[in-house]
């Protein structure tokens, strides 16, 4: 299940995000300390926790390539 | 600083809903990604204690509820994206927590306000809070969490008036920005302008990020104009004379409650002037439009820069000066707005009340002159004329002259007369409700106090249909009309006239709303609050980091929820509409304005905060 918010990022993704070069836009969003991986986990209920996690990371999980949105769930696992 | 050729884009968060074998226990848990790999963190963990532990989910107004009102609620419902509503059926119980004594002070019954309320998405349950007196507290919900502290009266209600009046004074054209006023800096912007229109290059020609503007070099002969005061429309630069009803707005309240305002009280420039810095800031709004008034008595709709004004109103080009061109309702606007400060300044300084008084009239001549030219549509005519009659209710105010009681009657009895949009009413018709002359009219001002009394009831009937209170009912809308403190508009001086409490309460359950007691457990004022807006389309010399990222100006009123979302998976509820983003199409939600978002949110905190207990 997700949802989604959004940050701005700045002219170096931009610019790799127009000339449609997935690969150097996740690079260099990653690079920049855009793209972190797990954000945060909040208490939802006392049994459902809500996990924030960069886009860019979930679409690769995804294999969709970075920065694409999922469609359907993600299975993820707790250790 | 410009920022040429930057283009804002978009990243994504997804929000994952993990559904637990079993309820957790009081205790540390970690949540880890396997695949997800180094450099990128992995792992999150939480430290679990229900007592300790706060969520999002318990909702409560993160700055500050009034204390005089005798209806606060925290509320508790989430929606989760594909997975829908959360169930919280299970929880019955909550306590408040007085945490300056460290014990339960109320317990409560967490009682279901809406089950499948469409704007949320969510069951929303509510927790009755109105008896507890002035204090700092949390709420307590066994077996789940705690919420975000908050406070009843106190500071927190002197912060919101201190902050969102200050929100005028951050958004200031032509004023510099240092300390001891601010810890935001920013030179003196837009002073000189070229006959050419152009901005004179120098330290205050300051542009719009997304403009890519040549230096401007000034003729060998070419006369420059020196220019201050007025207002940034948002997070662009151009001042318009439609703003001033914001100021009005901030002025009603000070009417209202003018002894809890104070010389020094917002620490402007011009604190320590003697005069109260509510009056100050009035000033400031006004000042452009006098010092540019044309000797006809015709008011500049405003000025501009490189930036968007001309494209708007002059079909992209540049007028002399940059100055825009007389307005029929910017003159009457500004006629309205200068009598009420002249009223106001008056036992300050005398000087200047003739002055604004003087302006007022000239500007109200010609907009009277004006109102109808051969070829107008007359669909335009009405809401001239209710301009024109706020106006004449100022004048007639400020002077007392036989002249504009006698327009007042005239345009009574216009056919027209009922032609004002619902929140703008009580604004214009204040002066003439609240004057003791001998010859105000009665009968208008008993039509006037019903048709304000009437649209406060519509807002108390509609706030009742939503389990969210707020006045909008269940519809939803764009570029601020969900503003709740555009609610207010009609509660403050309904209340004001009746005294009856509902109206008091309703305003302030509008408060709750725009901080923190709505779906999206946000506020909407920008570094205010818990969960405030992080990327609000506001200038960049507003945020710490001018890349727009850290910690922003605070203040400053967002237009809050949008329309509806129904391109993204899954489709969001009404309620939840809102992008927190700098540019990219987000504006509808993440800008603001002086006039639509400032003004009202001012009026609503400067009125709430005189009236608490001091």
């Amino acid at each position: 299940m997700n949802e989604r918010a959004e940050i701005a990022v700045v002219l170096a993704i931009a610019t790799a995000a127009f000339a449609g070069d997935s690969s150097r836009l996740f690079n260099l969003a990653a690079e920049r300390g855009l793209v972190q991986g797990v954000r945060s986990v909040e208490v939802i209920r006392n049994d459902i926790l809500a996990m924030t996690v960069d886009a860019a990371i979930t679409g690769r999980l995804n294999q969709m390539g970075p920065l694409m949105n999922i469609k359907a769930p993600t299975p993820l696992k707790l250790l | 600083m410009a920022r040429d050729a930057l283009m804002w884009r978009t990243i994504w968060w997804h929000t994952y809903y993990l559904y637990l074998p079993e309820p957790m226990k009081s205790g540390r848990y970690t949540v880890s990604v396997r695949s997800i790999n180094p450099p990128f963190k992995r792992q999150a963990t939480l430290d679990y204690n229900d007592r300790n532990t706060s969520s999002k989910v318990i909702k409560v107004n993160q700055l500050a509820y009034s204390s005089r009102s005798t209806r606060r609620y925290a509320y508790l419902g989430w929606w989760a994206g594909d997975a829908g509503k959360i169930d919280y059926a299970a929880l019955r119980t909550f306590e408040v927590i007085d945490e300056a004594r460290n014990r339960t002070v109320h317990t409560g019954h967490i009682a279901l306000r809406g089950i499948d309320d469409p704007m949320s998405g969510e069951d929303v349950y509510e927790m009755d809070i109105s008896k507890l007196p002035q204090g700092r507290y949390h709420i307590y919900i066994p077996g789940l969490a705690r919420s975000d502290t908050f406070t009843i009266g106190g500071e927190g209600l002197r912060d919101l008036y201190y902050h969102t009046m200050r929100a005028f004074f951050h958004q200031r054209c032509g004023q510099e920005f240092r300390a001891p006023w601010t810890t935001f800096s920013k030179p003196a912007c837009h002073v000189e302008v070229a006959k050419s229109g152009r901005l004179v290059t120098g330290p205050g020609c300051i542009h719009c990020l997304w403009k890519n503007v040549e230096p401007y070099v000034v003729g060998p002969n070419e006369p420059v104009k020196h220019f201050r005061g007025g207002y940034h429309d948002a997070a662009d630069f151009d001042t318009f004379a439609y703003h001033l009803p914001a100021t009005a707005q901030t002025l009603e309240a000070y009417e209202m409650y003018s002894s809890a305002f104070t010389d020094g009280d917002l620490n402007i420039p011009e604190s320590g002037n003697n005069k109260p810095d509510v009056l100050d800031e009035a000033a400031w709004g006004l000042l452009f439009l006098i010092e540019n008034q044309n000797p006809d008595g015709s008011v500049p709709l405003g000025r501009g820069n490189e930036c968007d004004a001309f494209k708007q109103n002059t079909n992209g080009q540049y007028p002399p000066f940059g100055v825009l061109p007389p307005w029929r309702d910017s003159t009457a606007t500004f006629a309205a707005v200068a009598a009420q400060f002249a009223r106001l300044i008056k036992p300050y300084d005398p000087q200047s009340a003739q002055r604004h008084v003087a302006a007022a009239r000239s500007a109200y001549e010609w907009s009277k002159t004006n109102i109808d030219r051969p070829g107008d549509p007359k669909k335009d005519i009405p809401s001239r004329k209710a301009r024109l009659s706020w106006a004449a209710c100022e004048l007639f105010a400020a002077t007392e002259e036989a002249t504009y009681n006698q327009d007042i009657k005239d345009l009574y009895n216009d056919k027209d007369r009922g032609v004002q949009y619902w929140w703008a009413r009580p604004l214009r018709w204040w002066a003439y409700l609240t004057c003791n002359h001998p010859e105000v009219d009665e009968q208008i001002c008993a039509w006037m106090r019903t048709q304000i009394i009437a649209d406060a009831d519509k807002v108390l009937e509609k706030m009742e249909t939503v389990a969210y209170r707020h006045g909008a009912g269940p519809r939803t809308g764009g570029w601020g009309s969900m503003l709740p403190a555009l609610q207010a508009q009609s509660l403050l001086p309904a209340y004001s006239l009746t005294h009856d409490q509902e109206y008091l309460d309703a305003a302030s359950l509008h408060a709750d709303f725009q901080l923190g007691c709505n779906p999206l457990s946000k506020t909407f004022i920008t570094g205010m609050g818990y969960r405030h807006p992080n990327r609000p389309e506001i200038a960049w010399y507003l945020y710490e980091d001018p890349d727009l990222s850290g910690p922003t100006v605070k203040g400053l009123t967002m237009y809050t929820l949008g329309p509806p979302i129904k391109s993204w998976y899954p489709i969001t509820p009404p309620w939840r509409s809102h992008r927190d983003l700098w540019g990219n199409g987000a504006e509808i939600w993440s800008e603001f304005t002086v006039h639509q978002t400032i003004g009202p949110t001012a009026m609503l905190f400067e009125s709430l905060y005189a009236l608490e207990d001091r």
